[in-house]
This record gives structure tokens, C-alpha cells and sequence, in this order.
């Protein structure tokens, strides 16, 4: 009986309707969920190091989805500065990882000094909406970017700067599977972080402003306040983000940081399902595998057909797919990857009876 | 003072590029309520129409044109029949984000199929300076100035004195109201977005006549969003004053200041600008504002 | 009196200028608003269609003009028949300028454009695509308000101005019949009394037939000569003005008369008596 209860709907008691995982305290639903997680702690050992290489970033981008999830997703605010944020949390590693700081204390004061900046942007998310707001956080983009093209001495402008690795009390990661075990631990605590915002009356909060700012403001709930929270946090989790990405790629540039990469991060929240943890998981998972699906294919193809010349546009070929992802996605499946999830458990939890 | 009148007037001459550019996506967005972030990138792709037609296939100049210009519109039709169309009712988001996509899809096409080289199409005006009010002005600005001007002044009168011009607000207001008003959206979609590609790759080719023609035509094409939104996003008159004033303010900067920044202070100072006008007068100087009930 | 019995006969009889047989409207693919519904508008005719809310008024007259795109509805069954022509496969544009014009609720007033950009919007239903300068000076004399306002943004103007800045501009698009989705919502009861008036004269003087839903359905019977009254998705009774004004149940519910114990019509007998015909 309790085995078919995985795709139940229905809560009995108060317990079922408190879990942040539905099902957790079923003991199969435990079991599997186990099962997961010793899955993912194995795969470094399994696996070789590019996969590793790839999920160690999909990691990376799922952190920076889940704070763009918050900010766009569950407050409504468009924002294309998202990469900025990553930007600034990456260059406060490699500052601050020069001079030697444990990154224990480096990754989080990162995340700070981005949410700082995030507090900045919201202020004009007072007076703006939708478009608008994309616009402003366009002109952020912009202005950031030329700031860590210029500023030489700190940033070491166009060329980039050197991140040393992490370390602690002598005990540098060096390898991928190092940094696998790091970014997971990051990604998951950030999981269960924003899963559980949502349940709280600051997730409601900014739920309200999302879709009704004027009413939500006339019900006692200040928007300022929340909209300032959910830059914050949101900015916060991007520097977190950037700061693991800058730490992994030891070599940082502002090209790392380009406005391909926030169009790349709202895609990710979009294809995986706006709102949603699980979405924005599952989209950055997706979206940051497709480039390196497209490029294996890419190589496959200029060996059957070198004279194509497809492996220099590599780059475009990827490019040309991720927009036609992007517009696909939108165009029949607005709603994400999470519909497919949800339309394929209903599917299971009305078999046989489904049509 | 020189240096200042030949700034002054280079500037104008950029601007009304993106005047024009701008309102091509003005017009999108006064048409169907669609914020087009891809428009840059018609705007290069329209210019690299406009070098196959005339450098590829060799036709002369007088065809390539409106051969590039037709295809774009043709482009922009079908953009909005088989992308937009669907997108009928979805939220704000979806829509910016599709056209993003959109741009992005443009762009890689375009890179894969000409290559990341600079190409060099035939100048279609002859090069070098005459002296405009005292200062040495090239002569491809002054070109500019005029088509641009021309092409301006027969797209307002089209869209202000005619019936078209106010079935397409109808529509960019209220759709359903529109529709029972008897004006065919589809149409007005179409259109819209036909003419948009058209005036992207005229705005394109000017550019390409300025600056040459590379992948960064796209970031340029940008610059019409500063331009639109500054005179006001629904406002014609707004855009061509938003884009002469961006392009004189570009060409201030990267007289005055890029010296002093070491380069790249163009393309800022047109986001500033921006950002500046969006938090004091966020609909433009002329555009109007939404009338928000709860 | 004579007049409005000898005119709900010839709806009977003469060929209906609206036809609407057995229409459905299912909403989101699930939900079921309008379950087979027909109806029939006589040229010149005044109809009224009452109903509770949520019985589905509203879809059926989406349905009839195909204005069902942006709220994910779609038509499953049925049909509808303007002047004759079967109006499947048609666009809401199209069957405007056919001559069937639909006022929905909350009037359909453009907040963005100025009274008169709203006003010379109708051109488009037009034959001849223009305005012509004295109807429009006609009909703006007409409704003096809309004249001292004539350069300002349809969103400044209170309510009821918008409903009458409507109804402008369906005269001005010269249909051969209106459709009103509760023309009177949130007017007070002079300004009810005057755009009634206005819809009469309208009826009577340039022959439009006119097809109006309406909760107050006192001021509708007046000048309504057939009547239909909904519920959940069907049709349950229909009749001539007089006999719906003399029927002790829609006296009830619609009427207001003999207050006090307001049964649900679903137990009413002659409901269950139609309902078992019917369904």
C-alpha cells in the first residue's frame, strides 16, 4: 500500500502537508531518496572527469538559476543583469583569495558584496516594471561590465585575473572531484534554502508582488522591503555562484560575464518552469548540458563530413541551437520542464485510468 | 570649436541612424506590444542581406537595397506568423524572452553563414569630407542625415494621417477591443512587423556605410533602445529626438571622453543616458503614461 | 402592447438575422460553460437575455462574435448564422463588419486613444472606411458629454461615460445588430433609465436588432420584446416579454417581487418539467 503512495496528491495528516520534499516522511519515499543521493555522491568516483567537469558546472548554474528563480520567477522582476552579479562575486574571490583568505569565509562575503550591489538595482525596480525594469538592468549590465574593463589595477580589465584555489587551513580542491563535492554541497544547502523561502511569508510576500503589486501593498505588505529582499537574495546566490564558477576556472574575464550569459540564466529558469525550484534545477541542469550535447555532435559531424568545416563553427552551430531551444521551449511549452514532470506524474497517478 | 561643430554634427548624423532603427522598433512596439530585443540583430542580418545581393550575387547598388529590404520585410512576416502568433495572451516575460531567443538564433545564423571576418561591401556614397557650417563633416554622415530624414518624414505621415496608423495602436492597446472594432489583427500584425524588418535593414545598411560590416553591427543596432525609450517608447516624435540626442551624446563621449577612459565610452554613455531617463522620467519625454487601475 | 406580441411571432416566422443553434463553449478544454444553446434574433427585434451570474451569458455571446482566444476557450459544437452565413471559421474582425457589433462588458472603450481616435475607430466596420463628418458631428451632439471631452484619454472617463462613448460608437459603425453584455453594470439608475432610452430609440428609429444581456431585468423587458433566460450553461425558459413580465418565477428571481424565501430555480417544477425535455 505505502509503495504506491509515491505519486499521491492528497495529504492525510498535518506531517504529509508540512514536507518541503511531498512524501518525505514516507520510509519508501526516504529510501529513494537515499538512493539519489549516494547516486550523486558516486558519480565523480564513475564517471570521467569531463562529465564531472559538465556537472560541476550545470552545479554552478543551477545555484545562480535558483537566485534569478527568486528574483523573476517568484517576484516578477525582469532583470538581465543577473551575469553582473556573478561577475562581481567572482572578482571579489580572486581579490580576496589572493590574499589568502579560507574560502569558507571568501565564497559567502562574495555572495555579500553582490547582494550589496543587488540592493543598488532595486532601487530603480521601485518605479519600474517589466519592460522597464529589463531596460534598467540592461543599462546596470552595461555599466558594470565597462567598470571591469577599466578598472585595470583591481580587475586587471579586458585581459582577466588569476583566482587561486580554494583553500583552508592548508588543504587546497584542485580537482574536479574536489570541486564536485563542494558545488554540490552549495547547490543542495541553496536548494533547501530557496525551497523553504517559498513556504515562508517572505516567499508569500513576494508572490503577492508578482502578481499584484498595488493590491499586495494595500495588504499590509510592504513592496520595497520585499523587492529589496528578493535582489538581495537573488544577487546573493549569483555571487555565490560566480564566486564557485571563478574559483573552478581559475581564470576570470569579463567575457565570462557577457549578456549572453544572464539571456543564458533566464532561459534556464524559463525552460526549466518560472517559479519553481524544481524548474530552475532542471533547466539549468538542461541548458547547461545542450551546449556541450551540441558540440559532441558538432565534432561527430566534421568527422563523418570534415569538409563542411563545422568544427570552427562550432560556436555558432551551438549558438543558433540554444536560441532555437529557447523559442521552442516558448513557443509550445511556455509553462517548462516542470509541466512535462507534472504531466508525466498525473499520468502515473491516474494509470490505468489516464487518457 | 571646430572639433566641436564636426562632434556636434556627426553625432546628429549617427542619431538619425538610430532614430530610424528605433523606429522600426517603435512600431513593433506601438503595433503589438512587443518589445523586440532582437531588433539589432535585423538589423545585421539585414545588412548582410543588403552585401550578398550586392557583393555576392552582384547586383548594383540600386537593386541590392530594396532587394535587402524587401527580403527583411518578407522575414519580419514571417517572424511574426509562425513565432509570434501563438504568443498571443502570454505574459511579458515570455514574449521578451522569446524574442531574445529569436536574436540570439539570428545572429549564430548569420555567423555561420558569413563567417566571423569583417566583410567589405561597396560604399554606396562616394568617401571623403565636404565643410558643413565651418566644420569637416564625411560625407557618408551627411548622406545619412538626408535618407534617414526622408525615410522619417514619410514614416510619420504614414503612420499619423493614415487609418493604419491608428488600427495599429488599437491594437498594441486593447486587441479584443480592436477585433470588434473590425480591424484585422493579423494584418496589423504583419505589417507591423514587416515594416520593422524593412526599416531595421535601411537603418543597417547606413550603418554598415558608417562603421563597416562585422558581427558588432548587432550590439550597435542596440543603441535603439536608449533612443526609444529616452523620447518615449510610444512616441514617434519622442523616438527621433531620443535618437538624435543618443547620437550626439555617443559622439561627445568618444570625442571628448575617450581619451580620457582609454576607449569604449560610447557605447556606456548611451546606457547611462538611459538609465538616467529611467529613473526620472520613465516613459520618455514624450511618451505617455500606462493607466493602471488595480 | 399589440406591437411586441405581433413581433415575437415573427421571429417564428420570418428568417432570424442571428441564428444560434446548439452552441458550446468549453473553457481550458475542461470546463463546460455554454451547453448547447439557441437562440434566434429577428431583424428589428429587441432581445433579452437574463440569467444568475456564471450561467454563461457572457460566453455564449464570445462565442457568437469569436472572441475566444484570449481566454483559452474554444467552440466545440454548434452554430451561428448572421444574415444567412454560417459565421464558422470567421475572425471577430470579420464578423464585425458584417454588421454584427458586440459591446462587451465594461463597455469597449480604448483607454489609451482620446475619445475621438475611439470614436473614428468604427470606420473600420464602415463599407465606405470613413467616417463622414456629419455623422460623426451627429451623433458626438448627441451625447454632450462625450463632446466636452472629446481630445481626452478614454481612461479618464468615469463609467458610465465610457458606456455611452460606446454605444457612439456602435452607432457610428452603422451594424445591423448589437450585441450588449450588461450595458447598465455599475450605472446608476438615471443613467440606466437614459441608455435605455437611448437603446430604444435606437431600435425603433434605424431598425437595429439588438440582442442585450441584462441583470436588471426590469428595464430590459420594457423595451424587450422576446427574452431567454440562462442557467448554468442552457437556456431554461423562453418567451415573449409579456409572459416572461407574468411568470411567478422569473418574478422571483429576476423581478424581485415577493421577496423573502429565494428558492433555486432548479427546484422549481416547470424547470424540471423543461429541464426532462431538454437535456
Amino acid at each position: 500500500m505505502n509503495g504506491l503512495n509515491f505519486y499521491r496528491n492528497y495529504r492525510l495528516n498535518y506531517l504529509e502537508d508540512r514536507q518541503l520534499i511531498s512524501g518525505s516522511h514516507n520510509f519508501w519515499m526516504r529510501v529513494w531518496m537515499l538512493f539519489l543521493f549516494a547516486l550523486l555522491v558516486s558519480i565523480p568516483f564513475v564517471f570521467e572527469s569531463y562529465l564531472v567537469y559538465t556537472l560541476n558546472l550545470a552545479a554552478i548554474s543551477v545555484i545562480g538559476a535558483l537566485g534569478l528563480n527568486l528574483l523573476t520567477g517568484n517576484t516578477g522582476q525582469i532583470s538581465l543583469a543577473h551575469a553582473s552579479f556573478l561577475a562581481l562575486g567572482a572578482y571579489t574571490t580572486a581579490y580576496m583569495a589572493k590574499l589568502g583568505i579560507p574560502f569558507i569565509l571568501v565564497i559567502p562575503i562574495s555572495g555579500a558584496v553582490a547582494a550589496v550591489a543587488g540592493c543598488l538595482i532595486a532601487l530603480p525596480s521601485l518605479r519600474l516594471k517589466g519592460l522597464y525594469l529589463a531596460l534598467a538592468t540592461l543599462s546596470f549590465y552595461v555599466i558594470v561590465d565597462f567598470i571591469l574593463r577599466k578598472a585595470s589595477s583591481l580587475t586587471g580589465g579586458s585581459a582577466g585575473t588569476h583566482v587561486p584555489q580554494p583553500e583552508i587551513f592548508s588543504w587546497t580542491i584542485s580537482t574536479d572531484r574536489g570541486f564536485y563535492f563542494l558545488i554540490l554541497t552549495v547547490a543542495v544547502i541553496c536548494a533547501i534554502f530557496v525551497a523553504n523561502l517559498q513556504r515562508t511569508w517572505v516567499g508569500r510576500a513576494m508572490m503577492a508582488v508578482r502578481d499584484s503589486d498595488i493590491a499586495a501593498e494595500m495588504a499590509g505588505i510592504s513592496v520595497f522591503q520585499t523587492k529589496l529582499m528578493a535582489f538581495a537574495l537573488s544577487s546573493f546566490l549569483g555571487g555565490i555562484a560566480g564566486s564557485l564558477l571563478g574559483y573552478y576556472l581559475q581564470f576570470i574575464n569579463p567575457d565570462n560575464f557577457s549578456l549572453a550569459v544572464s539571456v543564458a540564466y533566464i532561459a534556464m529558469i524559463i525552460v526549466g518552469g518560472l517559479g519553481t525550484v524544481f524548474g530552475a534545477i532542471m533547466g539549468a541542469i538542461f541548458m547547461t548540458i545542450l551546449p556541450e550535447l551540441v558540440r559532441v555532435g558538432v565534432h561527430a559531424i566534421s568527422r563523418v563530413y570534415p569538409t563542411l568545416d563545422v568544427q570552427t563553427k562550432g560556436a555558432f552551430v551551438e549558438g543558433a541551437v540554444y536560441g532555437l531551444v529557447i523559442i521552442l521551449f516558448l513557443m509550445f511549452k511556455p509553462e517548462g520542464m516542470v509541466r512535462y514532470w507534472r504531466d508525466l506524474m498525473a499520468y502515473f497517478r491516474s494509470w490505468p485510468f489516464g487518457h | 570649436m571646430e572639433f566641436f561643430l564636426q562632434l556636434m554634427l556627426t553625432g546628429i548624423a549617427l542619431g538619425s541612424g538610430y532614430a530610424l532603427s528605433g523606429l522600426g522598433f517603435v512600431l513593433i512596439y506601438k503595433a503589438t506590444g512587443v518589445f523586440n530585443f532582437s531588433h539589432g540583430h535585423l538589423t545585421m542580418a539585414g545588412a548582410y542581406f543588403f552585401y550578398m545581393f550586392q557583393v555576392q550575387l552582384g547586383l548594383p547598388p540600386w537593386w541590392s537595397v530594396p532587394a535587402a529590404v524587401l527580403s527583411m520585410f518578407l522575414v519580419g512576416v514571417l517572424i511574426e506568423r509562425y513565432c509570434l502568433r501563438r504568443m498571443i495572451g502570454q505574459s511579458v516575460i515570455t514574449i521578451i524572452m522569446l524574442t531574445i531567443g529569436l536574436g540570439t538564433l539570428i545572429r549564430n545564423l548569420v555567423g555561420l553563414i558569413w563567417g566571423t571576418q569583417p566583410q567589405a561591401p561597396v560604399p554606396l556614397f562616394e568617401p571623403g569630407s565636404i565643410m558643413v557650417l565651418g566644420a569637416q563633416v564625411p560625407r557618408v554622415y551627411v548622406w545619412t542625415l538626408i535618407v534617414a530624414t526622408i525615410l522619417i518624414l514619410a514614416f510619420v505621415i504614414y503612420f499619423r494621417r493614415s487609418s493604419q496608423g491608428v488600427a495599429m495602436r488599437a491594437v498594441a492597446f486593447h486587441q479584443d477591443y480592436a477585433s470588434l472594432s473590425g480591424i484585422s489583427i493579423n494584418r496589423v500584425f504583419a505589417l507591423s512587423w514587416g515594416l520593422a524588418g524593412a526599416m531595421a535593414t535601411i537603418s543597417g545598411i547606413l550603418m554598415v556605410q558608417l562603421v563597416g560590416l562585422d558581427l558588432s553591427l548587432d550590439a550597435r543596432g542596440l543603441s535603439a533602445f536608449p533612443a526609444a525609450i529616452l523620447g518615449g517608447i510610444d512616441s514617434i516624435g519622442g523616438v527621433i529626438l531620443g535618437g538624435l540626442i543618443i547620437g550626439a551624446v555617443e559622439s561627445m563621449a568618444g570625442g571628448y571622453l575617450d581619451p580620457l577612459v582609454d576607449g569604449g565610452s560610447k557605447e556606456v554613455v548611451g546606457y547611462i543616458v538611459l538609465l538616467l531617463i529611467l529613473m526620472i522620467r520613465p516613459y520618455g519625454l514624450f511618451g505617455t503614461p500606462e493607466v493602471r487601475k488595480v | 402592447m399589440n406591437i411586441k406580441l405581433v413581433e415575437s411571432k415573427t421571429a417564428e416566422v420570418l428568417q432570424p438575422l442571428l441564428d444560434v443553434r446548439n452552441l458550446e463553449v468549453v473553457y481550458h478544454d475542461v470546463v463546460f460553460a455554454v451547453k448547447g444553446v439557441s437562440l434566434k434574433v429577428a431583424p428589428n427585434q429587441v432581445v433579452a437575455l437574463f440569467g444568475p451570474n456564471g450561467a454563461g451569458k457572457t460566453s455564449l455571446v464570445r462565442g457568437i462574435s469569436r472572441l475566444l482566444q484570449s481566454t483559452d476557450a474554444e467552440i466545440q459544437n454548434g452554430s451561428v448564422h448572421f444574415d444567412g452565413k454560417d459565421l464558422n471559421g470567421l475572425a471577430s474582425h470579420d464578423i464585425a463588419r458584417r454588421g454584427l457589433y458586440q459591446i462587451p462588458e465594461g463597455g469597449n472603450v480604448i483607454k489609451e486613444l482620446t475619445v475621438r481616435e475611439n470614436l473614428l475607430l468604427s470606420q473600420f466596420c464602415r463599407d465606405d472606411r470613413r467616417v463622414p463628418d456629419e455623422e460623426y458631428a451627429r451623433v458626438i451632439d448627441r451625447f454632450s458629454i462625450l463632446k466636452k471631452r472629446e481630445y481626452q484619454l478614454g481612461g479618464y472617463l468615469s463609467g458610465g461615460e465610457q458606456q455611452m462613448l460606446s454605444m457612439a460608437k456602435a452607432l457610428l459603425a452603422k451594424p445591423r445588430m448589437l450585441i450588449l453584455d450588461e450595458p447598465t453594470l455599475g450605472l446608476s439608475p438615471i443613467l440606466v433609465h437614459e441608455n435605455f432610452a437611448a437603446l430604444n430609440e435606437i431600435n425603433k428609429n434605424l431598425g437595429l436588432a439588438i440582442l442585450v444581456i441584462e441583470q436588471n431585468a426590469r428595464v430590459a423587458l420594457d423595451i424587450a420584446s422576446y427574452g431567454y433566460v440562462m442557467e448554468s450553461g442552457r437556456v431554461v425558459y423562453d418567451g415573449a416579454a409579456d409572459q416572461l413580465r407574468g411568470n411567478r418565477e422569473i418574478q422571483e428571481f429576476y423581478l424581485g417581487l415577493e421577496g423573502g424565501n429565494r428558492k433555486n430555480f432548479r427546484e422549481v417544477k416547470h424547470y424540471k418539467r423543461r429541464k426532462r425535455w431538454l437535456s
